[in-house]
């Protein structure tokens, strides 16, 4: 017996000093987003199949040209294990360069002089991904005194540059701060020689320590991305990939990758697109059946559709047109509005439903996701509401949601914009599905009441600032046509400001109150899956509590009518603002700024 | 305004006056929806208070600040632009003077937020690296950017906590009286308003049930560890509370000599500030950090704390020890501390001394420098650790009493430009010889017959030194190889010596042995080797009585290229010019303060903020409690207190290394530790079958793990014992295990579904999920898999969440309502009141009386 105890207890012991890594939890494992790998191995651990780097002495103009006359396309849809995914080339050089550079594409200047040396024409030259994943591995070198490292910080771009400046080893050397400054990049010498004197400089500000951890990041991608060729695919879905260096050296792959590199660094473009060919023909052979597991085909469309970006701006036409059919009263113009936004609905559901298959997932996981997700839930809701109630209004609303949340999405690097695995608790729940839908629907509820508010306040501060006739821009013919039947406005009826008013708020409130009760049952749904998950319902974990603040807003819009207000209207508009606002906060600050067990949110 | 509001108040007017009107106003309070309004006000803005920090609050200002400027940017332009455009096309129809004035509107409504985006803003974004930009009380934004008003000294209230305070109490039942009364006495008990109706008496379920839910509540999580041979693991009969803690004392032990703990809650300990730092450091005392300027975080402001530990019922402890919290360090490192102290009674002193370092460029030969030192050593003579500093570049050792033969030794004058030496003597032929070695060297003894070979020069021991009271301690070794052939009756010899630079009274012989295992033995008196390392700049100091029976401290320096010199007394307490050079610069040393007798305390030093993981922040991961341990005065012994940092180990009965062991003057011991409170699972206990973790393919990350747990009825629980047959349930993420009770395949749906639901209200029935793993252990056997040595991998344990959730069925029946009764209210009722209106209007059309309706 005591030995048995004995033994249970020296087990334990043996625990204590295993479980060290989980006693600092605080959200259950599997709660959080798998954390980013930016690079496989690094390069202490690879035989780099392209040999190790050269100086090459392009120049500028000799890269540009070469980079033009290359064809990567061969390689493009190669598929490659990365971050716990097997994705296509082209989407890791996508990503790999805007992690680098915090840009799509790569970009350099080419600077012309006088004979004085004044400045006579800049040219800016940008590259394909392909083009400069590939030339990072192959001739980085090129790159040391380049502006390739993006930082978005000012106050570290400016360290950087400044200790660049003093540093004695650069007296004597042209350098031009201010256009270094405006790029937004530095080199990666410079990052890799003063991020660190910056650092230590000021190591008080959290920000600042935030951009130097980022800049770390992006100088080690740098450096290690040659570490990311894992394109060796298994035999079986359990194995793991191998990396291009791990083959023999006479294999066809590492033969065609020497080639290449050989071919790269000369400038010989035919050769490096004989090359290319081999290389990629040679990894298509390799256990072809894992490769097309992964859909290439459906990635490569994704990258090269655009669609969310392409869905954004076809939202903003729609919209436009939709205002001036507001202000106009021509049918023609609603009529190319609503056209207009049914092609914008056509890319922003093609977007997201080839990125939820391509993630193998329903995809609004991440906050890139949800927001694309919330914006598509939004604009079908508007657009079923404009077909329903036969008012227009609804779909300007629709596009105006569709266009500020995926321009924001796609241009303020919003995190997850890159498809990679989810938090293992999503995955593995049937209530995501409901959950977050309904909450993202009441999220774009919200924006589509918001947006609709801002038509009132448009139309009453403009009719109390120009008068009543301008509020319409026209009077009552044209207060028809805003609000007015998608056919004809048949109903004969004089339509004044105040109708116009009227039914604005009215359709100010079918959406709060449709945003109101899906609200309130994503939550509700919300505190099921909590107790199913987590073991209790309600945490007040910040996002909780400010669902909840949202909620109780809404709650207050629509009570507050009772209370007989001298301009329901009016203050059911300014309500909603500041629901959205709160909404706002709910959606982004809390995610953002506060610590709480939504981290995947 | 309804029609039975109407009628209530019409009543209460009439009726609920003069000494009623208390009554009347009131119910009219209470029926009021401003009312509601203003309580629902009250929780958001409580709410806000909960969850956003205090710095970030008091940004709102500049905020606004911000945004109206920016507004009044775009006002400037676009508004007289309008006015002008309107004026200017006033004739114009309608229809272009829109598209114009829209145009004009979006035209400079862009340029202004470009030119605000590049001429403004930059200028205008405050930075906290060097404080630039516009930002209303910076000072207190940065200060409390992360603190929330319930984490301040005065409220240290979890949010869950906070929310559970009187006033949000106060608040929320304000409200349900609020809208019980204005239900009942505003809205009619009709079919068409069920909607409201059940909206209503949902939000009221709801409060009841969290009232009941809140009552009973418990959760925490258990750590399952796997078992050996196939075998389930060792059975848990308890889990850890999430948030509740104790202190963990132990004065006896059980039969397997392991100490039996008892767990004493501490309530009121704090959670987010610290309190009473400098407990255990005797007042007015000089403490080391003091002496040597090193900065010790002061965060507790001030603030102490004084709170008795409370005594359980049957403890083992004797009951003249006492126990008191008499600090609190919420996120901290323990580190040493050193205060001077009488010498102890029948131990040996430990003496300190200060050795401070100098730097003076272009120096005058032998002027004293008058600058502050440059670095400052403290040595403790007594600790071999602690009698040596050392960096990159020069190594100080400070002895007292050292013995002759070292320090001749340490003296003897190799040739220059060597960087290690051996002094060899052989007593036999009393040769003596000092040879520079390098790695490799070998040579011949003399006359003595031994040979050497250099097998190693290592800066740091081989093996890490576990010598009783040498704990810590390093110094370069040489490892020699000694041989000597066989003369007469005298066998060959032929061993490894490790020989230490610092510590010659450790060096040891490793003789090969047969079993290819060498003996460790002390040094073959046959021969002796002293090892000099001068790699770097070595300086020797002893304190040692001098010929005339005087203190006094001498010295010896060593140059990295090996000229030595050695000064016999530091008279004045100076060492000049440790490294000679041309250009003058000078480096001294100077030996300062003494104390007799250092004793060694430990405090906590509070990391600092912008090093904090604050996903651990208001947990007790990091936090250190100081205990004040005490015994009375008796007709035997003075009162005795010390006080002593308890590290939190999230499991303290496993994690042995955060026990600390008090030993009591009368010789008495007592074990502490600081965790997290244990109860048991009530008449149930759970051993871990088997755990595995499914990966994406190709092992990406983890996309569920799953632990297979064997849920059993626990003999030893005291208290009332759940029926039910042993179980097992493969626990997942969103797959929980619910025990004791769970739905049994082999009863009826109905059967199960009665007890799922009596169980639901039962506070003794729990919800186990899955919430921890061994990712190492994981990690790990997964590379023996991938070397052929193990069939699978496998996890030591697995962590599973544990909560009880009584009354949820309550909580779920008002969700319903709410979520059924607000379509009901918004589309259904609006059917029903338009199809009245209809039939009414049908009614009036075909001339029919009216009817009442409502």
């Amino acid at each position: 017996m005591i030995s048995r105890t004995a033994r249970t207890i020296t087990r334990l012991l043996a625990i204590t000093l295993l479980c060290a890594p989980s006693l600092a939890q605080q959200a259950p494992d599997g709660n959080a987003h798998p954390a980013t790998q930016e690079v496989t191995q690094n390069a202490d651990q690879i035989v780099n199949p392209f040999g190790e780097p050269v100086v090459t002495d392009m120049s500028i103009e000799q890269k540009t040209a070469f980079a033009d006359a290359v064809d990567l396309t061969p390689l493009s849809e190669s598929t490659v294990f990365h971050n716990g995914r097997v994705k296509i080339m082209s989407t890791l050089a996508r990503e790999t360069v805007s992690r680098i550079t915090g840009k799509t594409k790569y970009f350099d200047l080419i600077i012309e002089q006088n004979p004085d040396g004044s400045t006579k024409s800049i040219k800016k030259v940008r590259y394909d991904p392909m083009f400069t994943l590939m030339d990072i591995m192959i001739d980085p070198i090129y790159y040391l005194d380049r502006p390739l490292v993006g930082i978005n910080y000012l106050p570290l771009r400016s360290a950087i540059l400044d200790l660049y400046e003093q540093d004695p080893a650069n007296q004597g050397v042209s350098f031009n701060r201010e256009g270094w400054l405006k790029t937004g990049m530095v080199s990666p010498r410079m990052a890799n020689r003063y991020a660190t004197p910056a650092f230590n400089k000021y190591s008080d500000s959290e920000p600042f320590r935030t951009a130097v951890g980022r800049l770390d990041q992006a100088t080690r991608l740098f450096t290690n991305s040659v570490g990311n060729l894992e394109l060796i695919a298994p035999a079986n879905r359990s194995d793991p990939w191998k990396h291009l260096g791990a083959l023999p050296a006479d294999a066809p792959a590492r033969v065609a990758a020497t080639q290449l590199a050989d071919a790269w660094r000369k400038g010989d473009a035919a050769g490096a697109n004989s090359a290319i060919t081999a290389l990629a023909q040679a990894l298509a052979e390799i256990n072809p059946q894992t490769q097309q597991a992964a859909s290439p085909g459906l990635e490569a469309l994704y990258n090269k559709v655009n669609a969310f970006e392409w869905g954004l701006w076809i939202y903003l036409f729609s919209l436009v047109a939709l205002i001036l059919a507001f202000g106009t009263g021509r049918k023609s113009l609603a009529t190319i509005g609503v056209v207009l936004l049914f092609v914008a609905l056509a890319f922003h559901g093609f977007g997201f439903t080839l990125r939820s298959i391509i993630a193998e997932r329903f995809a609004i996981q991440n906050q890139f996701e949800s927001m694309t997700g919330l914006s598509f839930f939004a604009a079908i809701v508007g657009t079923a509401l404009m077909l329903w109630k036969k008012q227009w209004l609804f779909g300007a609303a629709a596009a105006g949601t569709g266009f500020l949340i995926l321009i924001t999405a796609t241009t303020t690097g919003i995190p997850g914009e890159h498809i990679e695995r989810e938090a293992a608790i999503l995955n593995t729940s049937v209530l995501l599905k409901y959950h977050v839908t309904t909450v993202l629907t009441s999220y774009g509820l919200i924006t589509l009441g918001f947006i609709v508010s801002l038509f009132y306040l448009g139309t009453y501060y403009g009719a109390k600032f120009f008068g009543s006739q301008a509020a319409t821009a026209g009077g009552p013919s044209l207060a028809s046509g805003a609000l007015g039947h998608l056919d004809s406005d048949d109903t004969g009826k004089p339509m004044g400001l105040q109708r116009t008013l009227k039914d604005l708020d009215t359709a100010t409130m079918t959406i709060l109150q449709l945003a109101f009760w899906t609200l309130g049952v994503g939550i509700l749904l919300g505190a099921w899956w909590a107790d199913h998950s987590w073991g209790r319902w309600w945490a007040f974990d910040p996002k909780e509590t400010w669902a909840l603040v949202t909620w109780i807003v809404y709650l207050i819009v629509i009570h507050v009518r009772f209370t007989g207000l001298k301009n329901r209207g009016l203050t059911t508009a300014w309500l909603s603002v500041g629901g959205f606002i709160v909404m706002l906060w709910t959606y982004f600050g809390v995610n953002l700024l506060l610590p709480g067990l939504h981290a995947y949110a | 305004m309804s029609k039975k509001w109407q009628r209530n108040k019409a009543w209460e007017d009439a009726n609920l006056v003069g000494a009623f009107t208390p009554v009347r106003i009131v119910l009219r309070i209470f029926s009021s929806i401003p009312t509601a309004i203003v309580l629902l006000l009250f929780v958001s803005l409580y709410a806000t208070l909960a969850s956003i920090p205090v710095g970030m609050i008091a940004r709102i200002p500049t905020l606004l600040i911000e945004s109206a400027l920016f507004l009044v940017l775009l006002a400037v332009p676009i508004l007289p632009a309008l006015y002008l455009t309107r004026k200017a096309l006033i004739e114009k129809p309608p229809a272009m003077r829109f598209i114009v004035m829209f145009f004009i509107t979006i035209a400079l409504g862009g340029a202004m937020t470009v030119f605000w985006r590049v001429g403004i803003w930059p200028s205008l974004k405050y930075h906290t690296s060097d404080g630039s930009g516009f930002m209303l009380f910076s000072d207190f934004v940065e200060k409390y950017k992360s603190t929330t008003i319930r984490r301040l000294p005065m409220l240290e209230m979890t949010e869950t906590q906070f929310y559970a305070w009187w006033p949000m109490r106060l608040a929320l039942v304000l409200f349900v009286i609020n809208l019980i009364t204005a239900t009942i006495r505003r809205i009619e008990f009709s079919f068409k308003n069920l909607g409201v109706l059940s909206v209503h008496t949902g939000i009221v379920t709801i409060a009841l049930g969290s009232i009941f839910y809140q009552r009973f509540k418990l959760e925490g999580d258990t750590l399952l560890p796997a078992g050996q041979n196939g075998l389930p693991g060792p059975a848990q009969r308890a889990f850890y509370d999430r948030q509740d803690v104790a202190l963990y004392v132990a004065q006896a032990r059980t039969p397997n000599a392991q100490p039996q703990f008892e767990q004493r809650p501490l309530n009121d300990l704090p959670l987010y500030n610290a309190y009473g730092l400098e407990a255990g450091i005797p007042e007015g005392a000089t403490t080391l950090s003091q002496i040597l300027n090193r900065e010790v975080l002061d965060t507790d402001e001030g603030r102490t704390l004084d709170q008795r530990v409370p005594e359980g019922a049957g403890t083992l402890v004797d009951p003249d020890i006492k126990l008191r919290v008499v600090g609190f360090a919420p996120y901290a490192e323990l580190d040493d501390e050193w205060v001077e102290s009488p010498a102890p009674v029948g131990a040996p002193a430990n003496p300190y001394r200060k050795i401070d370092l100098y730097f003076t460029r272009s120096a005058t030969p032998d002027a004293i420098p008058d600058t502050d030192p440059i670095f400052m050593f403290p040595f403790f003579l007594g600790e071999p650790a602690n009698r040596i500093r050392f960096n990159d570049l020069m190594a100080i050792e400070y002895m007292r009493g050292m013995d002759d033969q070292r320090w001749a030794d340490l003296q003897t004058d190799f040739r220059s430009g060597f960087t290690h030496g051996l002094i060899i003597e052989v007593p036999e032929t009393g040769e003596r010889l000092a040879i520079p070695v390098n790695p490799g060297t070998r040579l011949p003894l003399g006359t003595s017959g031994w040979s050497l070979e250099v097998e190693q020069l290592s800066p740091e021991p081989p093996f890490p030194i576990i010598t009783p009271g040498y704990e810590n301690a390093t110094s370069s070794v040489a490892v020699i190889k000694l041989s000597k052939p066989a003369t007469g009756d005298t066998p060959a010899k032929s061993f490894s010596r490790y020989v230490y630079h610092r510590f010659p009274e450790l060096n040891q012989d490793l003789t090969p042995s047969p079993s290819g295992r060498p003996v460790r033995s002390d040094p073959d008196p046959s021969i002796r080797i002293s090892y000099i390392d001068a790699t770097k700049l070595q300086i020797y100091l002893d304190e040692h009585r001098n010929e005339s029976g005087e203190e006094s401290v001498r010295a010896i320096v060593r140059q990295p290229t090996g000229e030595v010199r050695s000064v016999s007394s530091l008279s004045d307490g100076w060492l000049l010019d440790l490294i000679p050079n041309a250009q003058r610069d000078r480096l001294d040393l100077h030996i300062a303060e003494r104390w007799a007798n250092a004793k060694r305390i430990s405090r906590p030093v509070p990391v600092p903020f912008k090093d904090r993981d604050k996903s651990i922040v208001g947990s007790y991961n990091k936090a250190l409690v100081g205990i004040e341990v005490s015994l009375p005065a008796t007709a035997t012994r003075d009162a005795w207190s010390q006080v002593y940092w308890i590290p939190f180990a999230q499991y303290a009965i496993i994690q042995t290394e955060q026990r600390t062991k008090v030993t009591l003057p009368d010789g008495r011991n007592l074990m502490l530790a600081f965790g997290r409170y244990q109860r048991p699972l009530p008449g149930f206990e759970l051993s871990l079958v088997d755990f595995e973790m499914i990966a994406y393919d190709h092992r990406g990350a983890p996309r569920d793990y799953q632990s297979v747990v064997r849920v059993m009825p626990n003999m030893f629980y005291a208290g009332p014992m759940p029926k039910f047959d042993p179980f097992e349930h493969v626990v997942k993420l969103n797959n929980p295990l619910r025990a004791p009770y769970h739905w049994d395949p082999e009863k009826s749906w109905l059967t199960n579904s009665i007890t799922r639901l009596r169980a639901g209200m039962d506070p003794n029935q729990f919800k186990l999920s899955q919430s921890g793993w061994d990712r190492s252990g994981w990690m790990q056997s997964q590379q023996l898999v991938d070397q052929g040595l193990l069939d699978k991998p496998r996890a030591n344990f697995t962590i599973l969440g544990i909560g009880n959730n009584p009354g949820i069925h309550i909580i779920a029946l008002g969700s319903i309502f709410m979520s059924i009764g607000i379509p009901w209210a918004f589309y259904f009722k609006p059917y029903l009141v338009k199809r009245e209106k209809s039939r009414l209007a049908a009614m009036h059309a075909s001339g029919k009386p009216k009817e009442a309706t409502t």
